[in-house]
């Protein structure tokens, strides 16, 4: 008898590593169920488990995100996946690929830890660019995971006689350090701040099935458990818990934008939460974020990555129509879907979403007032729950663009100028004075393959006197897009 | 004849999948019987069973090898087995529980049941549908004709398959089973993307064949019973 006993093309597996670990969300994450009916109560309702109240995050979804993870860190952004790439030694052959390995990773099904963990519901509108209103129809509202949802994660990888192992590692601790330093994103809009998460422990075991006691612990492990074992030693770092050092070969080519600002005047985020016999009429946006001290879940209040995004985009229309520029740019920038020509490309900007910090809530009564008459419209005294800010109010907004050109980055500064001066407002009630921000911090870095990696600072002290670390640099990116080719 | 009988218990939603779907609905369908209950065929059960126990065989040393992959071959048969050559296994279905489906297949008969079940009820009881698409790694969306829409049979049931031998089987041969038999843990479509990850176990009159066969896979010295 040979190995031909069967006569089949058969894998000779020789050593199986698992690897377990605890996944968190950072911020809030839509898994969508992809059912649409007009039954549900929002316009996209999560996915449970098929038995119980816990949120399922697929394998399927694990596995591509990692996939596209991998291949961007080795190839950079925008890139076709080809056959010889570390995606594909990993994850097995491309979909256009008839004769392709099957993937070398089995990844499990994650159920949240928590029986029945925290939802929140946040609702979006399209602004009409050219009204400034909120479009018809463009309101949609989103069942979401709460930040600090955990998942156990469960990794099984087979090494088989023919692999390149030191790839076949490689790529894997690659693929999971995205998950590891919160690179790496799940569920919808995740260029718009959802879907952010860790993964805060690792434990790996390791089976050579050519070794008898080896390979009986294997037949033996318990498979069906999803926490952390007590008796494993548990690492911070994928690469420490796999035992492997790696080259940095990042290929991704991306500008980082961080920047800190205090509230020059009230804000108001709409949300739809909150809403009962004594709440105010309108409430500002409050998302569900872990303490940092006892890690409960608290309600904090936020500036949504939607809408910043929404504002940024709008300002970044009335400078390039002021300049008398070619819309092209913003479909670069903020990606476009047109149904009628089916053109589809996401954001290459994504914008994070950030909480405020040391803020204190204020309930204002309005009164619309009847422009006829000139007195108090009747039945139209509402009030609004707005945020107030101190000299101690932060907030850090977090902006990334993905594959920059030079011009790009100069509408970027531009938009930055316009939020750091309080010329851009964000959130509602920009009319009546509100949604003003005034800059403190910012720190920009553009990360490349190259070996200079640039990074410039902008400060703003208690007297406002500004102090730009390579103003002269900043400025030519300015010149090259208002000069530039994309006039 | 001897029956031994193997239990397998879903850890996470499963697709044993029926290879059509049906239009409009569903793009992979799963293996169901005329009630609408969901079972694995025993053709699929005997091959997912004897791959894993290839590959256990596989990367035995040269010495043992040979040995198991002969065991192997009595046990599962080669491909275009003769009489001779016939494998001494015979994997029957893997269904859900008897009494369970022959009550509802009583109710189905009725002329007019009371609860107007009909075979579809049952199916839709015991499924769901996963839906998937792929992303563009290109554009960043979702790849056009990608998505997909799969049953899966919900977690946390359990199936149950005869395995018959009509003369019994070694010690040799069962402690090969019963490897194999742990080792099987991923069964059915998306089996390596969370679908299909299951608990095997060797089950005979009822009292389970356990660790002491599974330590006696890869070694010489056992003596045929």
């Amino acid at each position: 008898m040979t190995l031909e006993r069967i006569k089949r093309y058969q894998r000779e597996i020789i050593k199986r590593l698992i690897i377990r670990g605890i996944l968190v969300l950072d911020t809030p994450t839509c898994l969508g169920s992809g059912n649409s009916d007009a039954d549900n109560p929002t316009d996209l309702m999560l996915l449970r488990d098929s038995i119980s109240d816990r949120a399922l995050l697929t394998g399927a979804s694990i596995a591509g995100a990692l996939r596209n993870y991998l291949h961007e860190y080795e190839h950079g952004y925008e890139q076709e996946e080809t056959k010889d790439s570390l995606a594909t030694v990993l994850f097995g052959g491309i979909r256009s690929q008839d004769d392709g390995d099957q993937s070398s990773i089995i990844i499990g099904d994650a159920l949240s830890i928590s029986p029945s963990p925290t939802i929140e519901l946040r609702d979006g509108v399209k602004i009409d660019s050219k009204t400034g209103t909120a479009e018809k129809g463009a309101k949609y509202d989103l069942e979401l995971l709460a930040a600090g949802t955990e998942f156990p994660l469960y990794f099984e990888v087979v090494i088989c006689e023919k692999d390149d192992r030191a790839k076949l590692i490689k790529a894997l601790g690659l693929a999971l350090q995205g998950l590891e330093k919160g690179e790496i994103g799940f569920g919808i809009k995740k260029r718009r701040g959802f879907g952010r998460c860790h993964v805060k422990a690792w434990q790996t075991w390791r089976f050579d099935l050519r070794k008898d006691d080896e390979r009986l612990q294997w037949l033996m492990f318990d498979h069906e458990s999803t926490k952390l074992s007590e008796t494993e030693t548990t690492y911070q770092s994928i690469f420490e818990a796999l035992g492997v050092k790696l080259d940095d070969e990042d290929r991704r080519d991306r500008f980082l934008l961080k920047a800190t600002f205090k509230l020059a005047s009230p804000l108001l985020i709409r949300s739809s939460s909150g809403f009962n016999e004594i709440s105010p009429d309108v409430v500002h946006l409050r998302s569900h974020r872990p303490n940092e001290t006892n890690n409960k879940l608290e309600s904090v209040p936020i500036l949504s990555g939607t809408s910043l995004a929404g504002v940024l985009w709008h300002r970044a229309e009335r400078i390039i129509n002021t300049l008398g520029k070619s819309q092209d740019i913003i479909k670069e920038l903020f990606g476009v879907v047109d149904e009628k020509t089916k053109e589809a490309k996401a954001s290459r900007l994504i914008v994070s979403e950030s909480t405020i910090k040391n803020t204190r809530d204020l309930v204002q009564n309005r009164i619309a007032i009847d422009r006829f008459t000139g007195g108090a419209y009747h039945g139209a005294l509402f009030d609004e729950q707005i945020l107030c800010g101190s000299d101690e109010t932060l907030l850090t907004l977090e902006l990334e663009l993905r594959k920059p050109s030079e011009p790009e980055i100069g509408l970027l500064l531009l938009l930055l100028k316009d939020l750091w001066t309080s010329d851009l407002p964000v959130g509602g009630g920009s009319s009546i004075g509100r949604g003003r921000l005034q800059g403190i911090h910012a720190e920009m870095t553009w990360h490349h393959s190259g070996k200079n990696q640039p990074t410039w600072t902008i400060c703003q002290d208690k007297h406002g006197k500004l102090e730009v670390s390579d103003a002269k640099q900043l400025g030519k990116f300015v010149t090259e897009f208002v000069q530039g080719k994309a006039a | 004849m001897s029956i031994y009988h193997l239990k397998i218990k879903l850890l996470s939603d499963t697709t044993f999948g029926r290879g059509d779907g049906v239009a409009g609905l569903l793009d992979q369908e799963v293996e169901y019987d005329p009630n609408g209950f969901p079972y694995l065929r025993g053709r699929t059960l005997k091959g997912l069973l004897s791959e894993e126990c290839d590959n256990l065989v596989a990367v035995l040393p040269d010495a043992t090898r040979k040995h198991w992959q002969q065991i192997a071959a009595d046990l599962f048969g080669n491909p275009g087995s003769t009489l001779e050559t016939v494998g001494k296994i015979h994997v029957g279905d893997a269904c859900l529980p008897g009494d369970l489906r022959e009550a509802v297949a009583q109710q189905l008969l009725k002329p007019k049941n009371d609860l107007k079940l009909k075979p579809i009820n049952i199916l839709e009881s015991l499924t769901t549908i996963r839906r998937q698409t792929a992303i563009n790694s290109k554009e960043g969306t979702p790849d056009e004709h990608s998505l997909r829409s799969a049953r899966v049979i919900i977690r946390d049931l359990e199936f149950t398959a005869p395995l018959y031998f009509h003369t019994s089987p070694t010690d040799e041969m069962l402690s090969l089973l019963v490897a194999g038999t742990w080792a099987l843990r991923r069964v059915g479509s998306g089996r390596n993307r969370g679908r299909g990850h299951v608990h095997c176990r060797l089950f005979n009159q009822g009292q389970e064949i356990g660790q002491d066969y599974l330590q006696r896979f890869g070694k010489m010295e056992i003596q045929a019973r």
